[in-house]
């Protein structure tokens, strides 16, 4: 069953419910209340540090934090103060990563569009976690119909490429910030929905939640207060790695032309529109990919890092 | 290129002009010379087309394939004047008709003979409703067309109509049977120099030379349309030598490169079409003049034109373009002049009374929205450098950006303030004088009005005399800026480039490539 | 068996019902008149309501969509509005060349993570180890269209090696080409254009699998059996290749198989780069066009490639894993 279990891990479109099969192994946080949080997450941070994956993404991500918060220091120019006599200009002393298509400095542009960037990641992760963690409980929870539907929607989306979907939705409610990250919300629900059903399934007959029902305790309480902790891991190990995924989509929507949209800085629309100028100034989308890879690793290793220290199974896994 | 050249020539000097080859001159460039030639021209289009029926086809890449496969009556000369085709002659016995006289022994593809009946037949079913052409309605002047003798068509016009000819007598010519054969739309048949052969979705049209066109017959034997959407790849794949020649769109920074590049000839020319930032004068706060005008000096189009497009475009005036015959530099417009804006703002009562570096009226911001569209990076440029000349002057400008269809659809009815967007192929000033901007026409979306000037643009169409029709236009042009409809930021150009290996290619102002047939490049 | 797989065929209908219905409402929340893209800016309101009328898109929605899916119950896609042609004609020209390309990009991926992922697997974390996955990792953070750029940099622009655009004859043409005629000429033009859409799009399935190849063989090397096998005296080789990587098999074949679902996702992208003539290409411009029945049917065709291809894959899981049949 292991790589069964891998496969639909992947996010796959296998149809097939999953089984509370693997309900046995043990995860960190498998005690039955609350207590105990501040030693558990000792033990994790200790974990954490020994993982290189991890400690290498962290960084990664922390700079690109600094950088956004420390933005209005950091940056040497005013992001969006133009020199049209100075168009397109290479790297040089004065401007480190040279000038965009109207003369502003690339340098500061990348550090200002790390906030547009992780502001993006980060809500439409949000939203796509928050959807797909309450329908996933709801269906794990009291399967029946319930289920039967959410599962069905979710085998839907799952059966065609969903970045169609971004381009359609984002079409339908104008490019925006805002609509990028509602657009991304909407297609990336379904991989959450999944995980936690499952972890639900296979939590919701284990004897401390018997006893807790025993008392008298209401379904949303069993829900949020018992098993939604317990189901955790797995769901932060794919809001990092998700992350990563919805700056890569929005630089994709930018790339046709539905992204972020000027003059905002995100990384996207800077190098998708420097896609433009790619012969004469290869540095104004070589740079911001940059950036994005860059930031994109940082979640994926910080992800797996994750991973890796909450699913002992998996151990080894880089 | 100076258009004011041919102002005073008159249509009736044409008339006995008769040339082989539907008006093209003798290639420059004979296989006489040296060096063996290669057997496919490859060139480069941004565009696949939608349908290959002429008549039904409503995209400039369907247009450069007619060029190769069909003939129309008319064609239009570097200049925007109607020269001789498939017609040989025609007359304009009095405003309400036209006749024209026929060249004999032409031959469509099929082997079928070319007559009136297949010029009948074309214009039929244009007009037919039933047949849905996108452009039906721009035949609408034409009431009825008879056939007087197998050489000889008659067209009767409801009402004048001088553009007739460059506009509607361009037409390519499908023969009578079009709509008999199978798969018509996907594999044109004509009378031109090139025979169609392949078209391969969205990957590339081919066509060989037709070895018993009427005209000087085709240099080199295959011609191959390559369709390459980006505008970076397109130049990339010129300079890998997989194409020959590539024409606008174009990016300014690679027209500027290939410029400094020996292997490459770079043709730019005035083109037939504006970018144009349009008022929505049914917007409250844009229902006032002074504000109209204020803005309308805050476009920088000198920086627009010589920054962002690299020289390459000129910086707009009015709606009459450089290159027609309708062009006069009495007209004036609204150079960038911040100083000017400031005092006409004042004037409308708009003033920084709060300090804020916002200009403010009655406790409202002075904000404005510009509109554009993603398909068009030169206009999402225009768009954020206007932006940034608005907001240094006060304004707080946001810009707005849909995809075209979207956009499209807001800006026709009217949702919106400030649109960014062009119009093309204006070889005659009646095109966008007439339709988007006489009060009572339909695709007046910006709900201009003036009673002088709609009387000036109808009375032009009606008309044939080239010289009274340009005073008309010249008076409507600065009416139009009088009372800001809009305003003209950038003229487009018009650029080709080719292979320096490569002869005989004449680029129009048009973008039309007839001349290709007289295309050569060297092996 | 064949009843198992008699119910997953019969999973796929309501998915692509589902599908169907979704995109249908979707493409027409978009603002845009397909009447008006179709027409343009000249157009008059008459020939505009004439036009819609003629499209059909006159009437309620609900009306439209019970045509519709009466339409494509009898596999008639309608036709496209900007084309004047039949869908089904539009699909099945572009779809092959589509096919072509995931095929490439999944033998491209294959080939670099096999080695890779044995590599580090039988060195685990020697260096070797440590740069194979570091790159596994970086595969997978980058944009595919970014590196289709850069990939046309290096070697459209700079080292004009290959040609930067456009697909060659068919491979499967160039190959019967070959056959017939002996030229070798179409087949070497077809697989030069080939070449870099197939690396940009390979590259994250190649940083996927190579992982997954690694992860599963470290599982297998490390299990009872071949610590037995190695105490046995077999050579380390042997229980590399014959115990190791042929359990690795198994998992490679599930992450191909969904990886070419997500193939033709990033297709889309890689075709509008290097202007591949695929179905990703016609969907995206459709959508951008309004042409609501070539949207529709061009999803739907994915939509049930994707199906099938699942279907595909479980059984090919089957077959390799008779455990799983039981």
């Amino acid at each position: 069953m292991e790589a069964a279990e891998n496969r639909r891990e992947t996010g796959g479109g296998a149809s097939l419910p999953t089984g509370p099969g693997d309900g046995k192994q043990k995860r960190l946080g498998d005690s039955p209340s609350m207590g105990g949080f501040l030693r558990r997450a000792k033990v994790f941070l200790r974990r954490m540090l020994r993982s290189k994956s991890a400690v290498i993404g962290g960084t990664l991500i922390l700079i690109v934090v600094l950088a956004a918060l420390l933005a209005p220091r950091l940056a040497p120019y005013n992001p969006y103060e133009m020199q049209m006599g100075n168009r397109l200009s290479p790297p040089s002393a004065e401007h480190l990563l040279g000038t965009d298509q109207y003369g502003r400095d690339l340098l500061s542009r990348i550090i200002y569009g790390s906030i547009v960037s992780l502001q993006v990641g980060v809500i439409a992760v949000g939203f796509a976690a928050a959807l797909g963690v309450l329908l996933g409980l709801l269906a794990g929870y009291y399967g029946g119909w319930a289920d039967r539907l959410i599962m069905g929607l979710v085998d839907v989306f799952l059966a065609f490429p969903v970045i169609l979907l971004a381009i359609a939705l984002v079409a339908a409610l104008g490019p925006s910030p805002r609509n990028v990250m509602l657009a991304l919300g909407l297609i990336y629900w379904t991989t959450y929905a999944r995980t936690v059903r499952s972890s639900v399934l296979a939590i919701k007959e284990e004897e401390y939640i018997l006893a807790a029902r025993t008392t008298g305790a209401g379904d949303m309480r069993i829900i949020f207060l018992h098993i939604l902790p317990n189901a955790l891991a797995p769901i932060i190990v794919m809001a990092t790695l998700g992350l990563g995924t919805a700056i890569i989509s929005e630089s994709t929507l930018s790339f046709l032309g539905l992204g972020v949209q000027a003059p905002e800085a995100s990384w996207g629309n800077t190098m998708a529109f420097g896609l433009k100028f790619l012969r004469d100034a290869p540095h104004l989308s070589i740079f911001p990919g940059l950036a994005i890879m860059l930031t994109v690793l940082g979640f994926n290793l910080l992800g797996n890092g994750i991973r890796d220290v909450t699913d002992p199974k998996l151990n080894g896994r880089f | 290129m100076n258009a004011k050249r041919f102002a005073g020539y008159a249509l009736a000097g044409l008339l006995a002009f008769s040339m082989a080859g539907c008006g093209e001159k003798p290639s420059p460039s004979s296989p006489a010379q040296s060096g063996s030639y290669k057997d496919t021209l490859n060139i480069g289009l941004d565009v696949e087309p939608e349908t290959l029926d002429p008549r039904l086809a409503r995209d400039i890449s369907a247009t450069r394939v007619f060029e190769q496969v069909c003939d129309s009556l008319v064609e239009v000369n570097e200049q925007l004047e109607p020269i001789p085709c498939l017609a040989e002659s025609w007359e304009n016995p009095d405003e309400l008709t036209w006749i024209f006289k026929l060249r004999q022994g032409v031959k469509f593809h099929d082997g079928s003979d070319f007559d009136a009946e297949d010029v009948k037949h074309t214009f039929d079913t244009i007009r037919d409703p039933e047949f849905g052409a996108v452009y039906a309605a721009n035949y609408a002047s034409i009431s009825e067309v008879v056939v007087e003798d197998p050489y000889t068509v008659k067209f009767i016009l409801s009402e004048p109509y001088a553009p007739l000819l460059v506009y509607n007598m361009t037409l390519p010519i499908v023969p009578a049977e079009a709509d008999d054969m199978e798969g018509f739309s996907e594999h044109p048949i004509g009378t031109g120099p090139y025979v169609f052969k392949e078209w391969s979705r969205n990957s590339k049209l081919t066509m060989e030379a037709n070895p018993d066109y009427w005209g000087e017959k085709a240099k080199t034997q295959n011609l191959v349309f390559h369709i390459v959407p980006e505008n970076a790849t397109r130049v990339a794949a010129l300079e890998a030598g997989d194409v020959d020649l590539v024409h606008t769109p174009l990016t300014p920074q690679d027209i500027q490169r290939l410029q400094q590049d020996p292997r490459f000839v770079v043709d730019t020319m005035s083109g037939l079409g504006i970018h144009q930032a349009a008022f929505n004068h049914n917007v409250e706060l844009l229902k006032d003049k002074r504000v109209r005008m204020a803005l309308a000096h805050l476009i920088d189009k000198e920086t627009m034109a010589q920054e962002l497009c690299q020289g390459i475009e000129r910086p707009g005036v009015s709606v009459l373009l450089p290159t027609s015959w309708a062009w006069s530099d009495s007209v004036t417009g609204f150079p960038y002049d911040p100083e000017k804006a400031k005092a006409l703002f004042k004037e409308a009562g708009w003033e920084d009374s709060d300090g804020d570096g916002i200009l403010d009226k009655d406790g409202n911001k002075l904000t404005v929205t510009i509109y554009t569209y993603t398909q068009d990076d030169l206009k999402m440029q225009m768009a954020e450098y206007m932006q940034n000349t608005f907001t240094s002057a006060g304004v707080d400008a946001q810009v707005k950006i849909g995809e075209w269809p979207s956009f499209i659809d807001d800006v026709s009815k009217g949702n919106y303030e400030i649109a960014v967007f062009g119009m093309m192929n204006m070889i005659d000033p009646d095109k966008y004088l007439f339709t988007y901007l006489r009060s009572t026409s339909p695709s007046n979306w910006g709900g201009y009005s003036s009673a002088e000037f709609d009387s000036l643009v109808e009375q032009a169409r009606k008309i044939s005399d080239q010289s009274e029709r340009a005073k008309l236009y010249q008076k409507a042009a600065q009416i139009n800026n009088d009372e800001v409809m809009h305003d003209v930021m950038v003229y487009q150009g018009y650029v080709a480039i080719h292979s320096a290996k490569m002869e005989g290619f004449t680029p129009h102002p048009a973008g039309y490539w007839r001349s290709l047939r007289n295309a050569t490049v060297q092996d | 068996m064949a009843k198992y797989i008699f119910k997953r065929i019969l999973q796929i209908i309501p998915v692509v019902l589902g599908i169907t219905i979704i995109v249908f409402f979707l493409i027409r929340l978009i603002p845009g008149d397909p009447a008006l893209a179709l027409l343009g800016t000249d157009a008059t309101p008459e020939e505009l309501a004439r036009t819609r009328a003629r499209l059909g898109l006159d009437k309620s929605y609900l009306v439209q969509l019970a045509l519709y899916l009466r339409d494509i119950f009898t596999l008639n896609f309608g036709e496209s509005i900007v084309q004047h042609k039949p869908v089904m004609e539009i699909i099945g020209s572009s779809f092959p060349a589509t096919l072509e390309l995931a095929v490439a990009a999944i033998i491209v991926s294959l080939v670099v993570a096999v080695p890779l992922g044995v590599l580090s697997a039988v060195k685990q974390n020697s260096w070797a180890d440590y740069v194979s996955m570091f790159f596994a990792q970086l595969g997978t953070s980058m944009p595919v269209f970014w590196i289709g750029l850069l990939l046309i940099l290096a070697f459209s622009l700079k080292l004009q090696w290959l040609p930067s655009f456009g697909r060659g004859e068919p491979l499967a043409e160039a190959v019967g080409a070959l056959f017939a005629t002996g030229s070798a000429a179409p087949l070497l033009d077809s697989l030069r254009r080939l070449l870099l859409p197939a690396v940009s799009l390979g590259v994250m399935g190649a940083a996927l699998i190579s992982r997954m190849i690694r992860s599963t063989m470290l599982e297998v090397l490390d299990s009872d059996y071949v610590r037995t096998a190695r105490a046995k005296g077999t050579r380390e080789g042997k229980v590399v290749l014959k115990h190791a990587f042929r359990n690795a098999l198994l998992p490679v074949v599930t992450t191909v198989g969904l990886q070419f679902g997500s193939l033709l996702g990033g297709a889309i992208v890689t075709e509008t780069v290097f202007a591949w003539p695929g179905i990703g290409r016609v969907i995206v411009t459709a959508i951008f066009q309004r042409d609501f029945p070539l949207v529709q049917g061009g999803v739907i065709c994915v939509a049930v490639a994707f199906a099938t291809l699942n279907l595909l894959v479980d059984l090919l899981y089957a077959v390799i894993n008779p455990k799983l049949r039981a």
